[in-house]
């Protein structure tokens, strides 16, 4: 078992043609992910590789079925993208994008809030069930298939280094996902650690946040009244001065909230197993789970 | 993106926010000239810096004559300010704005700002304007009115009732503060602003509505559809390390001490043009197609000349402007071999090479790591 993305999910990869869209989705194939379509508007009728490719996401999702929809579209036309595949229907989107205006994430936001979607991302690595089905940008060999923890992260380049210690501990992964560095994003930790608990085969959790935001608040409050399986959390940013952008647009310590050891304390007091020391987590997993 | 409070003005003028008459002006003279344009006095000499609790470290004076104005802007300009959001080592003030005094009544607190958890925009304000809103927030919250809009939905004339009766605003001035916020929404939308701040927003004795400060940052994301804008950076006020980081488009922050390193993370730099020849690259060839790397000189096809305009735009976008050839909008793949660079031509083998920082190679290989792995 996995969340979200498994043998079932029929991938098509808007901007597929594109330098990024390319790479990632020969990669997504070599992986062993079943990608059924592409999309690049004026380029239908065409193939990248085997793929076919089409003008619109409504035309890919009727002609090649796909279910699930991977965004590699530059930042000023990726909200049109995630609107366009939520208008067609499509069930789980995710977008790899990064630099998307705040403004447009907010319509596209209010926009799928009604619609029967999940939106992954933006500014994120993506989503994999090891073993199964790769839909992002992440290093598939770091993975180890089979259960049974749930990885989910706000950064995409933590996310690798915790993957790669839990791999190396000899403990593999049900489903890693990253949520997305941007300060409006589609699902959330809620959405991640809810979908994990009803997991059968996900036994733990590690979830890795950073500065900015009080989706960490959040999620600890959620895990202390609502999942019963353990949780090792990481948060990055301990040092990172007030009023800065870290790196992701959403990691920002502003008025004195979001800070790193705000998070921490607030997760130890929910009763997760904190990490301070990113190098020991896969040690300190070892020992929780 | 900071702007200056007189760029913040200038704005605010432009989308029909009222604030003083005045102008910028870099030296005592200037400053001087600028007062004998604004009717009488007192007038309010202001530092020009990217932080705020200017008043609180001296660098907002009240001038009561046009000697007092130069003298004042002699002090203030060229001093080293410090306040609780410049850190102790301060930052030296290049320029003063200079505007009409106002007969105060009320000072108020007014700002729009995205509310990341719920996806709206909220207005918040409060009538204990004129001091630290966190200080507010946290001792007295109930002090302050939040009002949430849909985005998609935009400022409705309620929103507008809804501050206003918060706030108290007298009957008099109601017109034309709903009219005030409405234009300071629409100011936010338009320009792709992740704060407008109004610190204090000033009822005076005749009932009108003033932002007597103006703060304004704008969404670094959303840039590339604002090159106006851009025209207001000012890298002065910027650590220069960063500047020449940002003329690479390296994703750097100085943290003091010994590390020096952001790297990228997180999702993917989608290039502006998708379109564009794509052709395959060797890991290895990253570092000589970096702009860092191309200010290599001779026979380099004048690309010291392209790296400087590059630091307007965004994300990977600088990298596929050399060596992209003629289009071949019908193909798709990558591109044949004879297009890879020759050898010989990378910056291990040119002349005067540039010296480029440590950083930017940390930062490199952390790009490099993420796209190849």
């Amino acid at each position: 078992m996995s969340i979200f993305v498994d043998n079932n999910t029929r991938l098509l990869v808007q901007g597929i043609t594109g330098r990024e869209g390319q790479f990632h989705t020969r990669q997504c194939i070599e992986y062993g992910t079943n990608v059924v379509a592409g999309v690049t508007p004026g380029k239908g009728g065409q193939k990248m590789d085997d793929v076919p490719v089409f003008n619109c996401v409504a035309e890919a999702r009727a002609k090649a079925g796909a279910n699930c929809a991977m965004i590699f579209v530059p930042p000023p036309f990726a909200a049109d993208a995630i609107m366009e595949a939520a208008d067609a229907g499509v069930e789980l989107i995710v977008c790899i994008t990064e630099g998307i205006p705040v403004m447009d994430m907010m319509k596209v936001k209010n926009y799928i809030k009604n619609k029967p979607v999940r939106l992954i991302g933006p500014n994120c690595p993506g989503i994999i069930t090891p073993g199964e089905c790769k839909v992002g940008i992440m290093p598939g060999p770091t993975h180890k298939p089979g259960g049974p923890i749930g990885v989910v992260s706000r950064s995409g380049t933590l996310t690798y280094e915790v993957v790669h210690q839990l791999t190396q501990q000899g403990i593999g992964q049900t489903t890693c996902l990253g949520i997305g560095g941007d300060p409006v994003n589609g699902t959330n930790f809620i959405d991640c650690l809810e979908a994990f608990q009803a997991d059968d085969d996900t036994t733990g959790i590690v979830m890795v946040g950073e500065i900015g935001g009080d989706a960490e608040e959040k999620a600890a409050a959620f895990i202390k009244e609502n999942v019963t399986k353990p949780v090792v959390g990481f948060i990055a940013g301990l040092t990172a001065p007030p009023g800065r952008r870290m790196g992701h647009a959403g990691a920002i310590v502003s008025g004195g909230s979001g800070t790193a050891q705000g998070k921490i304390d607030a997760m130890k007091a929910c009763g997760i197993h904190v990490c301070e020391n990113l190098g020991t987590l896969g040690e300190l997993c070892a020992s929780v789970f | 993106m900071k702007i200056h409070e007189y760029q913040a003005k200038e704005l605010y003028r432009k989308y029909g926010v009222p604030a003083p008459e005045g102008s910028v002006a870099f030296t005592p003279d200037e400053a001087r000239a600028v007062a004998e344009k604004l009717g009488g006095y007192p007038v309010v000499v202001k530092a020009q810096i990217h932080a705020g609790g200017r008043g609180k470290g001296g660098g907002v004076k009240l001038a009561k004559s046009l000697e007092e104005v130069g003298t004042l802007a002699g002090e203030i300009i060229g001093m080293n300010l410090v306040t609780h959001q410049t850190g102790p080592q301060g930052q030296t003030v290049r320029k003063v704005l200079v505007e009409q005094g106002l007969n105060i009544a009320k000072e108020l607190y007014l700002s729009i700002l995205p509310d990341r958890a719920t996806a709206t925009n909220v207005i918040m304000a409060s009538e204990a304007g004129g001091m630290d809103i966190e200080a507010v927030a946290a001792d007295t919250p109930e002090k302050i009115i939040k009002v949430h809009v849909d985005p998609l939905l935009g400022i409705q004339g309620y929103h507008c009732r809804q501050v206003a009766f918060g706030l108290n605003i007298p009957v008099a001035a109601m017109k034309e503060f709903t009219k005030l916020l409405a234009n300071l929404y629409k100011l936010f939308v338009q320009t792709d602003c992740s704060l407008v701040e109004i610190n204090p927003l000033v009822l005076t004795a005749d009932d009108r509505v003033i932002a007597l400060d103006a703060k304004v940052d704008i969404d670094s994301n959303a840039l590339y559809r604002h090159k106006e804008i851009l025209e207001y950076r000012d890298t002065d006020e910027e650590d220069p390390l960063e500047v020449e980081a940002s003329e690479y488009n390296l994703n750097y922050i100085n943290l003091g001490g010994g590390g020096k390193c952001r790297r990228r993370d997180g999702g993917e730099r989608v290039p502006h043009h998708p379109q564009r020849p794509q052709r395959q690259r060797h890991p290895d060839q990253h570092f000589r197609r970096h702009p860092a790397l191309r200010r290599a000189g001779p026979g380099r096809g004048g690309s010291g000349q392209e790296s400087g305009s590059e630091s307007t735009r965004g994300g990977a976008h600088g990298r596929h402007q050399r060596g992209s050839g003629p289009a071949h909008p019908g193909r798709i793949g990558p591109e044949p071999d004879h297009r890879q660079e020759p050898e010989g031509r990378g910056p291990e083998n040119s002349g005067d090479r540039r010296i480029v920082s440590p950083f930017c190679f940390l930062a490199l290989m952390g790009e490099r790591e993420q796209k190849y792995n």
